[in-house]
């Protein structure tokens, strides 16, 4: 490997892969942990054919891969910005051509997930003979792959100009500004892209799972669709426990009580659930069930951030966490005990942020 | 007073400190040591920082029994400050004194002193190194506290802030508030009480 591509590797490829490990674990989770074995086949071949045989499945799925290559270019630029990575603006002295050929060797490796997967659904295509949409999606990558390299070439060669980049406008709060938003405004400001994915995501899934049609009332449609939301937001929470380690490190000096940490960290998820809790009211939940609903949501999110107290943070085990808890929840709704449940998880916070906060240390 | 009783810290098998009984009355105390030798960690397990094995008290407050009531007490300046960049010097500020009761007037003080007003609605993010130092050393003064904790605080800030900041301790120390700190440099001003002198050495802390 050329000594340039190695470091571009390490740099940019790598670092991509272990900060999303977390979304692609989930999206992976999704993809093929949720069909049985026996059925992954048929169950993908359903969708393939569905993304060749519908427009409007081609086009919200191409929607899905920019907002992908949206995610890496904004990575990608956000890496550049970065004061150790300062040194990558000696690329833009490369002959302009071999540059071209390296970046697009980048970014073809950090879109591989995508081109893989596109690679299954373009021989199906062949195959069974749909061949515009085939030859759309063919096109849709290498055009995509291209504009990316260029946007990247033209940074690299302003990489001086210009202190920061973002596609998706990063919200600055002009009044004052309470605890809350030394941790959403991490989100607002340097992940916008994860902010926007999780709650797209989530909204996505409260609405569909209250779409379905049934003959009476059923508030567990709701928390259903809303647990799925809440799983996704797995990143989230590990980035904001991240965050609080690395860059709010001073909060563990202040004389907060802990009842007082609990309630301000409960908070911050309670605003964070916003969107969902705007989407339930539209959908027409029960006002006690809303109630109840919000109480489970925020107690969620925030007995995840609490389990992150417990040990290293890693996001392999963060991310099995999620799951087994997303898959206990689930079954307790189905036996309509999560208000136990909701109980039980904010008892278990409080719990475990009493015990840990102080003795906690990341290494 | 200041007391460590079976004080240790370890990282995995690696033992850095090992203090089995310290008492430093209030004062001024200028810790000394190599670089590694452990001088931050301790000023970070005085500060409640980080996790410790043993007991630390200050005028009988304990450290791990007592967390709020002894972090109203203790205020610590790190080496090298690290802020969220989205915010300003102001937001907070605003925060540590609301969390610490600290007196307005008396904030207002410490930003003009160390003259950080012209920068002080900036996000942080603009900030240099001298500018976050400076903003650190303002936070570390704010509040109530009887021991302040400065982590190397001459270094990244300019010439003309160093008198400002030997006029703070010696303002604050007048008061009855006790200053640890670790430096390289030594504390030149003259109209100090006097300077005790403490090395870390051997995992262990030591009186010169």
């Amino acid at each position: 490997m050329l000594p340039v591509m190695k470091i571009l590797v390490q740099v940019i490829v790598q670092k991509f892969y272990e900060r999303n490990v977390g979304l692609f674990f989930f999206i992976f989770y999704l993809m093929f942990g949720i069909v049985e074995s026996t059925q992954i086949i048929t169950y993908h071949l359903s969708l393939i054919y569905g993304v060749l045989s519908s427009t409007v499945f081609l086009l919200m799925v191409c929607g899905v891969w920019v907002l992908y290559s949206l995610k890496y270019l904004q990575f990608i630029f956000a890496e550049f910005d970065k004061p150790q990575n300062l040194f990558l603006i000696e690329l833009s002295r490369l002959d302009r051509t071999k540059l071209f050929w390296i970046l697009l060797v980048t970014v073809t490796t950090i879109d591989a997930p995508v081109l893989i997967y596109s690679f299954f659904i373009v021989s199906v295509g062949v195959k069974s003979h749909h061949y515009l949409p085939t030859i759309a999606i063919i096109g849709f990558h290498l055009g995509a792959l291209l504009t990316a390299t260029f946007i990247l070439l033209k940074r690299l060669n302003s990489i001086h100009e210009k202190a920061s980049f973002s596609f998706f406008p990063a919200i600055h709060w002009r009044w004052p500004k309470p605890f809350s938003v030394f941790y959403l405004g991490q989100l607002t400001n340097q992940l916008p892209t994860v902010l926007f994915f999780t709650k797209a995501f989530s909204v996505f899934a409260v609405y569909g799972f209250m779409q379905i049609p049934l003959d009476h009332y059923e508030n567990r449609v709701a928390v259903l669709g809303l647990l799925i939301g809440l799983a996704g937001h797995a990143v989230i929470v590990f980035e904001l426990r991240k965050f609080e380690e690395e860059t709010l490190r001073f909060l563990r000096g202040i004389p907060l009580s802990i009842p007082e940490r609990f309630l301000k960290i409960a908070t911050v998820y309670g605003i964070l659930l916003l969107p969902e809790i705007i989407m339930l009211t539209i959908r027409g939940v029960h006002l006690i069930d809303l109630i109840g609903i919000i109480l489970f949501a925020t107690g969620y999110l925030t007995l995840n951030h609490c389990k992150l107290l417990k040990s290293e943070l890693n996001m392999d085990n963060h991310i099995q966490w999620t799951l087994g808890l997303f898959l206990i929840s689930f079954m307790l709704v189905l036996f309509k005990v999560h208000l136990v449940e909701m109980l039980l998880i904010w008892a278990l916070s409080y719990y475990w942020l009493n015990r840990d906060y102080y003795k906690f240390e990341s290494s | 007073m200041l007391q460590l009783t079976s004080a240790k810290k370890q990282y995995g098998e690696h033992l850095i400190l090992t203090i089995p009984q310290l008492e430093l009355p209030p004062g001024i105390f200028w810790l000394k040591g190599t670089n590694g030798s452990g001088k931050s960690t301790l000023l970070k397990m005085i500060g409640g920082l980080i996790p410790f094995d043993g007991t630390i008290q200050l005028n009988s407050v304990d450290a791990k029994k007592q967390t709020t009531e002894y972090r109203r007490l203790v205020n610590y300046a790190e080496a090298e400050p690290l802020y969220p960049s989205f915010l300003n010097g102001l937001d907070l500020i605003s925060f540590f004194s609301d969390t610490r009761k600290a007196n307005q007037k008396a904030t207002n003080e410490l930003i003009e002193a160390f003259g950080i007003q012209s920068f002080i609605k900036n996000s942080m993010g603009t900030y240099s190194s001298g500018m976050l130092k400076k903003l650190s050393l303002v936070l570390a003064f704010i509040g109530h506290p009887k021991l302040i904790l400065l982590d190397e605080p001459l270094v990244t800030i300019d010439k003309e802030s160093v008198p400002i900041l030997y006029s703070l301790v010696k303002k604050y120390s007048d008061e009855g508030v006790s200053f640890i700190f670790t430096s390289h440099q030594a504390f030149e001003a003259t109209n100090l009480s006097p300077i005790k002198e403490l090395e870390v050495k051997n995992n262990q802390v030591c009186f010169l």
